[in-house]
């Protein structure tokens, strides 16, 4: 990325710590890659949580600890005694021949559980075992490194394995069961995306030392408890589509210069954060701020964005149709508010040329509910 | 006349004879319950249903054909008749269905409600829906035209009346579907929303799998695109070279030039791309649909003449050459309804109507209103790979796409939201990237409108 | 949807206020529902917490899992819930009518939750219970399967469109009323509520917000908010383990009755709510057709009422192909049924379809009472034509067959001629069907010049499909190797564990 795009949104983000992308973010991204106010934030790194909440809309994402205990045990449980209970699954429920097993922890480097060390070693281990001179074949927690928009995000999956047939498989360990070979789609569906998270970074760690994309499968396998029990299944994903799709929205990102060119100079999201890392920046002088990007609010955004709650609150004061959802939406057209829509139908607004044909339908629309309505339809 | 990205059929493609006979060769050698052939667009696929049909008559078998619309058992039982005068064919029919003159007028075809009316018959033809009416009766072979399109729960319904079955059909078009949503199938290789050929493969091992390699339809100006953009991993190629076919006008046009200069693109390189203002509009947006509408009127009343190897001396279009295809039932009756307001005599009998029903049919041009023209959003109906494939792949000389401006920056900014199910392959081609691939090559047949 | 529904919806959002959708309720509501509000466990697969049962507002009953972990504990919950449902579904397995085939009970069970995820819940229940062993190693009590299996019923039975026997209380609402918020918020039971009947005192926009607010409106379920498990339910449940653990029955008691009550202040206030929602649905007027579908439900729950009685086997995992493709013909035909039904007795979905162009109405200003035709029979009969004048966006082709629910039932019609003049439509009809038998059309079957009519299309009668008998899957839907021949109970049901023992 050009050098002047970077120091711009260092100055986006300001005084804050740069935040990496993440499950959420790359949701978020997935979810809504057109709205320009959260490619800008995340780009430049800027802690949504932190803005949303400072603006009066803080982000409802806690995680209740009855789950994160779940979720640690089951992974524990799932990988104790080198992967036992894991190399059972996969052979009795995958029907997958793994010949010779060897379990390498890359968990943390002789101490030192640094991102870019744990990294440098992950690399190190992984190509020796993709030139087929390494021992491994299932590696935990390796660290892997995504560069987004020239910046390295760093990813943990909870463990890749070597050798199903002769590729590396990214495997998800997680705590939602499978009943009768079904699992929760919305679940499925963020398992995935981090997956192919994953997949992305390790083909790029192979790709820098001349190893085809081919090296590692699209196929991720997914490890969770059976039914009702504590014990492990897996199933197959073909992630094929999401890859594909998640690394065209990952290369649209390098595209960000674009949309920052078109702000004001002295726009920053910065919180001025003091010594004790609060905020002082006046809230509504950083509203006004947000409020000068473009947004593109989808409901769906309350459950991926940090900033849904604050974007709501803009949707609904500027009365605009996107509160509504794009299914009711589309039913309008171009007309973008509700102030406009009742008028037209009222015929209090006089349409434009593009809103004729529109405008003829809503007040065909208006008077069948003034119909239904004087001839005493329900409270 | 005309190529497609400078590529041409590569004469090395496996021959399509050769195709046919190994398929044949497979049917007559009684180790298979089923044969499966997978055909791109007009690859031929009613010519080898007619073929394999005799055969199995040849071979002292009394086949039955499944198809999926009475319009094409129609057109299979007046081909099979036609081409077979010696065969008595049978047409197994519902009370209300009234044979059309064409029918009547063959002496070999015999239409009856029962199959006790066609014991006479040596080839018996219905839709599925009416074979699923028939009780214990069982034979030999059935043929299952555009299978791809039956769905695996009509399959169970019909599949105790024979004992072996050639699959014929096109992967590439529309899957089935049901208004029922429910997920509780998913993944079961018994879904039975899924198509009868899939649950079929599912269940059986070992069955053969057979590709028609050449489109007969497709000119050469468009069957490299559809190929790689709906079947990515079968390529096909076209049947007829270069100078086969050709469009000209017998009149010069120049009172609606915007829509003269699409004409022109589609006649010279078949294809274009009508582009309209950008703007979002409801789907019935009369702008879109009455352009669709003139375009078809603008090319009759100049009078379009094709030349192809059918006609080499040239014939002129009429109506029913020319198609309007959409993705909505609504739109549909929009433009059959504006076409009868254009006045001319002609128009109405252009074919007007949506993927799902143009599925299987073939015309000379065809305008597609395309389903993201306007949206704000696409949906994983607009989106869907078999819709556009279908709309865009009727055609024997032109096909002529209406959009508004914008479809690029829908598609570049599409969120990937579709759920993800455990154990199910994704389906291929992806609707992204085939719509993607679609509008790479029209934006170089772009006329703004 | 249609433009008249988006509206709705635009108007709502405009008042800030819900508007009507429909002129009825078209799911029947019974005069003794039993309202369910399941709680689960976060992370944990389907792990009961708690439930909140009970046919009246004043008599709800809190069962409580003070370890969700604990298997026992579990299973008592279980038996508890259950005890509970059985009573309440075999209430209804007293009155029957009618002779041999046609014999039935005349009621049926309907149990409510909160929203969709309530559903959900009960069928993780249903799956979790119904195959789970009496005798053995790891016996539970008889009505722990039979819950189980009858919950797998009602939740089976719940997928057909139009069934009344388990509904959630948020799709129920918002199928009567259009808000100005989204789907997905609409599934918040306290944010529909919001709009429809805000809290005394509270504008539509605090109610909003507060039912966002977990402190001030708890969630509705499954599952309980974060703050709430990380702040008190934690604690509380590792006060109780400790209580076990030190064997202090005192302590275990107290740790017990904090647990229930800290629960209790989770689930009443959607107790309550709950229940106010059914009276303000008791307040719309039930569609008429609802009293047919209640039939099929009574049919239904007949059906598995007597195969209960004869010794029931716990439902499959999953469908066979056979029995898949059966259920999907009977969805498909429910749900066609469901929506002619609406169209047929509601004004507000006629209106729907008008507005999408799929039906119209207006007043009739042509017509030719007298008109005969010869029929191919070579018998003269009655086919009146009358005009009728529409603002109406109609978009029907000629040779649509028609139905009306304007005109005395049996009504039949088909489409002869559209034309648009302006922005008006002039439609022709043919009468069809309905006029009696006579050569003269019966007092009142004809439309007559100035009567305002309505039409839609006819959706015709579809066959029922036929497949092959339950034990013959043919050679297309059934591997050689007679894989999916699965019996119907797996085998180790009573080795299958619940959830974490720890």
């Amino acid at each position: 990325m050009k050098a002047p795009v970077d120091g711009r949104l260092a100055a986006l983000r300001g005084s804050g710590k740069r935040l990496d992308y993440n499950a959420r973010s790359l949701a978020a991204l997935e979810n809504n890659p057109r709205c320009t106010l959260r490619a800008l934030l995340d780009a430049s790194g800027s802690n949504k949580a932190a803005i949303a909440a400072h603006v009066g809309h803080p982000p409802a994402f806690g995680q209740s600890v009855f789950a994160i205990t779940r979720g640690n045990a089951f992974e524990a449980m799932v990988k104790d005694n080198g992967c036992a209970e894991l190399l059972r699954v996969l052979r009795e429920t995958l029907e997958l021949t793994l010949p010779e097993v060897a379990y390498e922890d890359l968990n943390d480097v002789g101490g030192n559980g640094r991102s870019d060390k744990r990294y440098e070693r992950t690399e190190e281990v992984l190509l020796r075992a993709a030139r087929g001179d390494g021992e491994g074949t299932l590696f935990d927690h390796p660290m892997l490194r995504l560069l987004i928009g020239g910046h390295p995000a760093y990813l943990e999956p909870d463990l890749v394995a070597f050798r199903i047939d002769g590729r590396f498989h990214v495997m998800e360990i997680k705590s939602f069961p499978i009943i009768d070979g079904q699992a929760d789609p919305t679940q499925v569906r963020a398992a995935t995306t981090q997956a192919c998270a994953y997949i992305i970074a390790l083909r790029d760690l192979l790709g820098r030392a001349g190893i085809g994309a081919e090296a590692v499968s699209d196929t991720i396998v997914l490890v969770a408890p059976k039914d009702f029990t504590n014990r492990p299944t897996a199933a197959f994903v073909d992630a094929r589509k999401q890859v594909a799709a998640l690394t065209r929205q990952l290369s649209r990102i390098e595209r960000i210069g674009e949309l920052v060119d078109l702000l004001p100079d002295d726009l920053t999201f910065d919180l001025y954060l003091d010594e004790d890392e609060q905020p002082r920046r006046p809230p509504e002088e950083l509203a006004e701020t947000l409020d000068q990007v473009l947004k593109t609010y989808r409901p769906d955004c309350l459950n991926h964005c940090e900033m849904a709650f604050y974007c709501r609150s803009r949707a609904r004061a500027e009365a605009s149709l996107d509160v509504l959802g794009p299914v009711v939406r589309e039913q309008f057209g171009g007309i973008d508010t509700t102030t406009m829509v009742m008028g037209l139908a009222r015929g209090e607004l006089k349409p434009s040329e593009d809103q004729v044909e529109m405008a003829a339908a809503l007040r065909h629309a208006a008077r069948l509910r003034a119909e239904l309505e004087d001839l005493g339809g329900a409270a | 006349m005309r190529t497609d990205d400078g590529m041409t059929p590569d004469p090395s493609v496996p021959d399509p004879a050769a195709a046919t006979e190994a398929i044949l060769a497979n049917m007559a050698d009684g180790g298979h319950r089923a044969v499966v052939v997978d055909s791109p667009p007009g690859a031929g696929k009613s010519t080898l249903v007619v073929r394999a049909a005799r055969e199995l008559t040849e071979g002292g078998e009394r086949p039955i054909i499944v198809a999926q619309t009475n319009n094409q058992v129609d057109d299979l039982v007046e081909r099979l008749a036609r081409e077979h005068p010696d065969i008595a064919v049978g047409r197994l029919s519902g009370s209300s269905y009234a044979p059309s003159a064409a029918l009547n007028a063959l002496t070999n075809a015999v239409v009856g409600r029962t199959l006790a009316d066609l014991t006479g018959c040596r080839i018996i033809v219905a839709t599925a829906a009416k074979w699923a009416t028939v009780r214990d009766a069982t034979f030999g072979w059935a043929i299952l035209d555009e299978a791809y399109q039956m769905r695996s729960d009509m399959l169970l319904q019909i599949v105790e009346r024979f004992e072996r079955g050639l699959f014929v059909g096109d992967p590439g078009q529309l899957d089935p579907f049901t208004i029922v949503g429910t997920e509780r199938w998913i993944g079961l290789p018994h879904d039975p929303t899924q198509n009868g050929v899939s649950v079929m493969l599912e269940h059986n091992h070992g069955i053969p799998v057979h590709r028609l390699p050449v489109s007969w339809r497709l000119p050469l100006t468009a069957a490299p695109t559809i190929s790689r953009a709906f079947y990515p991993f079968t390529h096909f190629t076209a049947g007829t070279g270069a100078d086969t076919r050709a469009l000209e006008f017998r009149t010069t046009g120049f009172a609606r030039t915007d829509l003269d200069e699409t004409l022109a693109q589609a006649f010279t390189t078949g294809w274009a791309l009508h582009e309209l203002r950008r703007r979002h509009v409801p789907r019935t947006d009369t702008e879109t649909l009455q352009t669709a509408t003139d375009l078809a009127g603008r090319l009759l009343e100049r009078g379009a003449v094709a030349t192809c190897e059918r006609h080499r001396s040239g014939r002129e279009l009429q109506p029913g050459d020319i198609a309007i295809g959409v993705a909505h039932r609504d739109q549909a009756d929009l433009v059959r309804a504006a076409l009868v307001r254009t006045g001319s005599t002609g128009a109405p009998g252009v074919v007007v109507d949506t993927a799902n029903r143009l599925q299987g049919r073939e015309f000379e041009v065809v305008i597609v209103v395309h389903p993201l023209s306007g949206r704000r959003d696409a949906t994983a109906f607009h989106l869907e790979a078999g819709r556009l494939c279908v709309l865009a792949s009727r055609h024997r000389q032109a096909c002529i796409v209406v959009a508004r401006e914008g479809i690029a920056d829908l598609l570049d900014s599409h969120p990937s939201t579709d759920p993800v199910h455990l154990s199910v392959r994704a389906k291929f081609p992806d609707g992204w990237e085939a719509n993607q691939i679609m509008l790479d090559k029209l934006a170089q047949h772009r006329v703004a409108a | 949807m249609s433009t008249l529904s988006a509206l709705a919806h635009v108007q709502a959002m405009e008042s800030m206020r819900a508007v009507p959708l429909t002129e009825f309720r078209h799911r029947r509501l019974s005069s003794r529902p039993l309202v369910i509000i399941p709680l689960a466990m976060a992370g944990e697969a389907g792990a009961p917490l708690a439930a909140m049962v009970g046919t009246a507002r004043r008599n709800g009953t809190l069962l409580v899992v003070a370890q969700p972990r604990n298997r026992d504990q579990r299973f008592a919950f279980a038996a508890g819930l259950g005890r509970i449902v059985m009573e309440y579904i075999n209430s209804f397995r007293q009155d029957r009518s009618g002779e041999g085939e046609r014999s039935r009970y005349t009621d049926t069970p309907q149990i409510l939750v909160p929203n969709p995820g309530g559903v959900r819940t009960l069928a993780d229940l249903g799956r979790m219970c119904r195959f789970r062993a009496t005798t053995g190693p790891y016996a539970v009590p008889e009505v722990v399967p039979e819950l189980g299996m009858w919950l797998t019923f009602l939740v089976d039975r719940a997928e057909q469109a139009g069934s009344s026997v388990l509904l959630p209380v948020t799709g129920m609402l918002a199928e009567h009323w259009a808000t100005g918020q989204s789907t997905l918020e609409n599934q918040n039971l306290a944010s529909l509520m919001a709009w429809i009947a805000p809290p005394p005192g509270l504008s539509v926009e605090q109610a909003m917000a507060d039912a966002e607010n977990p402190d001030v409106c708890p969630p509705a379920g499954p599952s309980t908010s974060p703050e709430f498990d990380n702040r008190d339910l934690a604690p509380a449940i590792r006060n109780f383990d400790e209580a076990s653990a030190l064997g202090d029955p005192q302590a275990l008691a107290d740790a017990e009755s904090d647990l229930r009550e800290l629960i209790a202040g989770q689930i009443q206030p959607t107790w309550r709510m709950v229940w106010q929602a059914i009276s303000l649905l008791r307040s719309v007027p039930e569609a008429p057709r609802a009293a047919k579908r209640f039939e099929s439900d009574c049919r239904a729950f007949t059906a598995y009422s007597d195969y209960q009685d004869t010794g029931a086997l716990p439902q499959r995992k999953r469908d066979t192909a056979i029995g898949a493709a059966r259920r999907l013909g009977q969805l498909e035909h429910a749900l066609a049924e469901f929506e002619a039904d609406m169209a047929f007795d509601d004004r507000f979905v006629l209106a729907d379809r008008r507005s999408a162009g799929e039906a119209f109405a207006g007043t009739v200003v042509e017509a030719e009472p007298g008109r005969m035709v010869t029929t191919d029979k070579n018998s003269r009969v009655p086919r009146p034509l009358v005009t009728v004048l529409t603002e109406d966006p109609l978009r029907l082709a000629a040779d649509t067959k028609l139905i009306s629910p304007s005109m005395p039932t049996g009504h039949k019609a088909k489409v002869v001629s559209v034309r648009r003049v302006g922005g008006t439509t002039r439609v022709t009809v043919e009468i069809t069907g309905g006029m009696g038998r006579a050569r003269v059309p019966k007092q009142g079957t004809v439309p007559e010049l100035g009567q305002y009519v309505a039409y839609l299309p006819d959706p015709g009668w579809r066959p029922s499909p036929q497949f092959p008998a339950s034990d013959a899957t043919p050679w297309t839907h059934s591997a050689p190797d007679g894989n999916d021949t699965e019996s119907a109970v797996p085998e180790n049901t009573a080795a299958e564990e619940w959830g974490n023992e720890d």
